[in-house]
């Protein structure tokens, strides 16, 4: 004799059991970045006696997994690290440029120009000429200075995106592993579950370091791929490096000249930074090349007197003042050895005609001051451009962080553990279990029934 | 935007921590400015605004130069304007020696005192005439020289005046040449600078020749003209330094305003604003503090 309904309620203590197993490992990873929430899938088992079904199963366990989701949240990811790299390098560089302040190169070439109409007024004083010297080489100082934070930012953030490009590699190769573990896991008619979250997590921090998108295939394996460059495909992985310098760096495939288009993520922040900064060290260069031509032409056109208010005079073309250690650039500029040997030799006359306290050339430097297109005018645009540039890059990292904290907030909503939902499943379970037990109660309490009338 | 979806606890609680971060970089900012007092501690902040700044911090440090040159242009023509003043004293007091030889028809010891006073005169004429600023001679031009004129009277310097920037596009000369004001006689040429007119004069009348120093009062007062005219020049050339000077201090308080308006941080405003996200970010605190006690869990028994 069977007890009725007996095998029914196993079939609901079993389930119950299992789906509270479900709810307790959800609780439990609450917290746990990029796990995806589980739910236990009940099916009605059919085939009892009477045309009654056979009690509950479970038919497996599901993932709360959205691919739509999951790729928003890395693609909004992707672009938040981007602009928040780039705006991180481009404050570091924005900061050398210490302005506005009194200390900053601006400051520096307004004593200059003072300093060349204190010659003019006074063209028979050599403290003047000993001044203006110190502050030409403070203004080249601070330029070689500025010129050497520039490149050394760039070539930080060049050091870091190789770090990125290491560390990228790695995750690709363990991507492909995780990809062999879940063809495997797919083919034995495991469960995958654990795998699916290690490939999502590994495919979020890819994504939020060097862009690109991921698809999962029927077999689970994951194709992570940038601008129709597969970079993982089932158990192989391709490899990057880095190519050009700090200014004009592309990411490769390793070994090849496959440029992939890399235009989100933290590397691409990098690399549009390090373009950014090139720009500005050739403004900055255009700075040094005019101050130095257009002071070096004028004075060509002056004459000097030595020592200073005697009636000698050199004879035209005056001495430059600014000279080059290497290819003409901000890095290089220097004050002419020579004028620094000896500051009398700064042109400060017109002609030997006029005299020794006539300061019309030096006068003719000072003007140079409000050039249109002069050093300070060339200097002033760059500072604007740079201000420019770094409150653009900080506007959208606020914009791309919040879009990406929207994203992710909905795809934990829809993928991870909400608490509240776990709580009433776990109350419907408890009620389940209780009800499937009271059923073997009752059955066994109405065998027992029936065995007292019989006995 | 609200999603339909129920958050689930981290998600709220990082949301949450984003608005914290906006609004502690608000406090951050304030603070900043508070503690500067400018508006504008990098370029970023407002690259217009840096722009501005740094040309008006260009345009600040070109004023002080105009500033400085009208000073020095001033003590300059000062210099002038003195020596000048004792020049023409100095050629009246030899006027009122040739007229009181003249008419006096003195005996020859007079003539010879006469003399020997223009002698003296000349001496302090040459000296007056080889005022100096900063080491250099007044009335000598742009050549450098010390002296304007050597013992002789003969003149050493150039005459071009030297000249500085006192507005944008705008020179003025320092002083006047010396030969405009004394002659520019070369040795053995007499007559052609007022030392020579004078030591001639002297000469006239310690050899008894009363006509030749009376010849030499209209010399002399021709040189008196030219003196008046260059106290006249300089006194112009003074006023317009002056007036230079006034106007370009004028321009230095309109940049130091134009500065501060652009630069300087409006406290009151800031001040509020700070308050205003100290207020947010307490309640950010609260809200962050609370989300995990408000769930189901608490009503399970």
């Amino acid at each position: 004799m069977t007890m009725p309904g007996v095998s029914i309620a196993a079939s609901g203590l079993n389930a119950a059991s299992v789906e509270m197993q479900v709810v307790s490992d959800n609780l439990a990873n609450a917290a746990t970045p990029g796990y995806l929430a589980q739910t236990a899938e009940t099916t009605a088992l059919a085939g009892g006696a009477n045309a009654v079904g056979s009690g509950v199963g479970v038919s497996g366990i599901s993932v709360d997994y959205s691919a739509v989701l999951s790729a928003l949240m890395n693609s909004t990811a992707g672009q938040a690290s981007a602009s928040s790299a780039a705006a991180s390098v481009l404050s570091t560089a924005q900061s050398l440029f210490q302005e506005p302040s009194s200390t900053g190169l601006q400051a520096q070439l307004s004593t200059f120009w003072s300093d060349w109409n204190a010659v003019a007024a006074s063209p028979g004083n050599a403290a003047t000429y000993d001044s203006l010297v110190g502050a030409a080489q403070q203004v080249t100082a601070s330029m070689n200075s500025l010129a050497a934070g520039l490149t050394t930012t760039s070539q930080d953030a060049l050091s870091q995106m190789d770090n990125q490009i290491t560390q990228v590699n790695q995750q690709l190769r363990q991507l492909s592993q995780l990809n062999q573990q879940a063809v495997a896991a797919n083919g034995s008619g495991s469960g995958q579950n654990g795998i699916t979250e290690e490939q999502q997590s590994l495919v979020s921090t890819i994504a939020s370091e060097i862009g690109g998108s991921a698809s999962v295939g029927p077999t689970g394996a994951v194709t992570y791929k940038i601008g129709g460059i597969n970079l993982v495909q089932g158990v192989n992985a391709s490899q990057l490096e880095t190519a050009g310098t700090a200014g004009s760096t592309t990411i490769v495939l390793e070994g090849t000249t496959t440029a992939v288009p890399v235009d989100s993520g933290t590397v691409a922040g990098l690399i549009s930074a390090m373009g950014t900064i090139s720009g500005w060290q050739s403004s900055l260069d255009s700075v040094a090349t005019t101050l130095a031509s257009t002071v070096n032409s004028q004075l060509e056109a002056g004459v000097s007197w030595s020592p200073v208010g005697s009636s000698t005079a050199t004879s035209a073309p005056g001495t430059a003042m600014f000279s080059f250690s290497g290819t003409p650039s901000a890095a290089t500029i220097e004050v002419s050895p020579a004028m620094v040997a000896d500051p009398t030799t700064i042109a400060a006359g017109t002609s030997a005609a006029a005299g020794p306290l006539d300061g019309g050339n030096a006068q003719a430097v000072a003007a140079l001051s409000d050039a249109p297109s002069g050093a300070d005018a060339l200097y002033q645009t760059l500072v604007g451009t740079v201000g420019s540039a770094v409150q653009a890059a900080k506007a959208s990292e606020t914009a791309t962080v919040v879009a990406a904290s929207q994203a992710q907030s909905t795809a934990s909503s829809a993928e991870g553990v909400n608490q509240n939902d776990q709580l009433v499943t776990m109350l419907n379970d408890q009620q389940a279990y209780q009800a499937s037990a009271k059923v073997i109660v009752t059955a066994t309490s109405m065998v027992q029934a029936l065995l007292q009338a019989v006995s | 935007m609200m999603s339909i979806l129920p958050p689930t606890t981290p998600a709220f609680a990082n949301a949450l921590l984003n608005d914290t971060y906006a609004t502690e970089r608000g406090v951050q900012q304030a603070e900043l400015q508070l503690t500067t007092g400018q508006a504008i501690n990098q370029p970023s902040d407002n690259p217009p605004g840096t722009v501005e700044a740094l040309q008006l911090q260009a345009a600040q440090a070109r004023v002080n130069g105009y500033v400085s040159n009208a000073s020095a242009g001033m003590g300059q023509l000062g210099q002038a304007q003195n020596a000048l003043s004792s020049a023409l004293s100095t050629l009246n007091q030899v006027m009122d020696t040739l007229e009181g030889a003249s008419q006096a028809q003195d005996s020859s010891t007079g003539e010879q005192a006469d003399a020997a006073q223009l002698r003296s005169l000349s001496s302090a004429l040459l000296q007056i005439a080889n005022t100096t600023y900063d080491g250099y001679a007044v009335f000598g031009g742009t050549s450098g020289v010390t002296s304007a004129f050597d013992s002789s009277g003969t003149y050493q310097g150039n005459t071009t005046i030297a000249s500085v920037t006192v507005a944008a596009g705008t020179q003025l000369q320092t002083g006047v040449v010396g030969a405009d004001v004394f002659g520019s006689t070369v040795a053995g040429s007499p007559g052609s600078s007022i030392f020579s007119v004078i030591d001639q004069a002297a000469a006239d009348l310690a050899g008894g020749n009363l006509a030749g120093a009376q010849a030499a009062e209209s010399a002399v007062s021709t040189y008196v003209t030219q003196a008046n005219d260059a106290i006249a020049t300089v006194g112009s050339l003074y006023d317009q330094f002056q007036q230079a000077s006034d106007a370009a201090n004028a321009t230095l308080t309109t940049l130091a305003t134009e500065t501060s308006n652009v630069l300087d941080a409006n406290v009151a405003q800031v001040d509020t604003t700070y308050q205003a996200d100290q207020n947010s970010l307490q309640a950010s605190m609260y809200a962050i503090a609370n989300v995990v006690p408000e769930s189901l869990l608490q009503y399970l028994p």
